[in-house]
């Protein structure tokens, strides 16, 4: 099924058969004024437009040429002052670096020549079953340790190494 | 139109929500981590240094604060264990001479921290439980009893 510009363009060029203008010109009753307008027109664009031709179309030329080369190529000049990196990279670079600033700047980082800068190990409670028993615990920078009293000391001849 | 709309934001805002819990879900939740743990020796008998096992590679920064802790001149290696924490399944590192660390729960906290909780058992005698704060490869050290000449000491510590 074609589109009433389908059938509109193919009813002004004359590519409509006869019953299918008659049928369409039955629907649109304006189009056969709008056609005998659009014939009008060509006929008078074909009478009055003559191509003219240039006697110095070699020179016409050259001055065409030469204005296009010496209009500036901003792209080109663009690259150039960049070393030939495209803005997107440039940009890339720029925002890499300026993450790397930030997290160097902002982000808490522990001293990496100090191995226990990292060290979180605290305590929140402990609890001994035997009332004879104690725990305290102790906190040192990069280390903590519980130290219990009042334990039975391990029998000597216990061997803990196998 | 509007109905569509207002459907879209019913739909981004449950979607938002949905996340959110499970990101908080996530944060909080109980995990499944290697927890590693070794049965050291604390004493200021120079001539078993030479025979006994030096510290472990994982704690052997510690040493010096170690000694300088406890109050001892040399710390040796009895021995040492590894264990997977699963939830709602206590695991243990069992030592000789029936030490043993019993790991009760393991849940992960916001900032890569975890809440641990240990028992630590002499034989059948439970010594302490304690519960503590850690984040990955930080141990936490327990004097235990005296041993002849020196004193165990026990370190437990997250490792993955």
């Amino acid at each position: 099924m074609k589109t009433f510009e389908e059938r509109y363009t193919a009813y002004l060029d004359g590519l409509l058969s006869e019953s299918e203008a008659a049928i369409f010109e039955q629907e649109q009753p304006a189009l056969a004024a709008q056609k005998a307008e659009w014939s009008k027109l060509q006929r008078v664009l074909r009478e009055h437009l003559i191509s003219v031709e240039l006697t110095n179309a070699d020179f016409f030329n050259s001055q065409l040429l030469q204005q296009i080369t010496k209009t500036p190529s901003r792209g080109r000049s663009l690259v150039a002052g960049w070393f030939g990196i495209p803005w997107l990279a440039w940009g890339g670079l720029g925002a890499v670096t300026a993450g790397v600033a930030l997290f160097v700047t902002l982000i808490p980082h522990g001293d990496l020549s100090d191995p226990g800068s990292g060290y979180v190990a605290d305590v929140l409670k402990t609890t001994t079953i035997d009332p004879n028993v104690s725990a305290t615990v102790e906190s040192r920078k990069g280390i903590t340790i519980i130290k219990l009293e009042g334990l039975e000391k391990v029998p000597a001849d216990e061997d803990l190494t196998r | 139109m509007a109905g569509i709309c207002s459907l879209r934001t019913f739909l981004f805002g449950g979607g938002l929500l949905f996340a959110l819990a499970c990101s908080i879900q996530a944060g909080e939740a109980p995990v499944v981590e290697s927890v590693w743990g070794c049965l050291l020796y604390a004493s200021n008998d120079r001539s078993a240094e030479k025979v006994a096992t030096q510290m472990p590679a994982r704690i052997r920064d510690y040493d010096e604060r170690l000694e300088k802790l406890l109050g001892y001149a040399s710390i040796q290696t009895l021995g040492q264990g590894e264990t997977v924490v699963a939830p709602d399944s206590p695991s243990s590192i069992v030592f000789h001479g029936n030490i043993r660390v019993e790991l009760t729960g393991l849940t992960r906290q916001p900032g890569e921290h975890f809440l641990v909780v240990l028992r630590l058992f002499q034989k059948d005698h439970q010594l302490i439980e304690t519960q503590a704060n850690v984040t990955r490869g930080s141990p936490l050290f327990i004097r235990g009893p005296l041993w002849r000449s020196g004193q165990l000491v026990v370190a437990v510590m997250v490792v993955s």
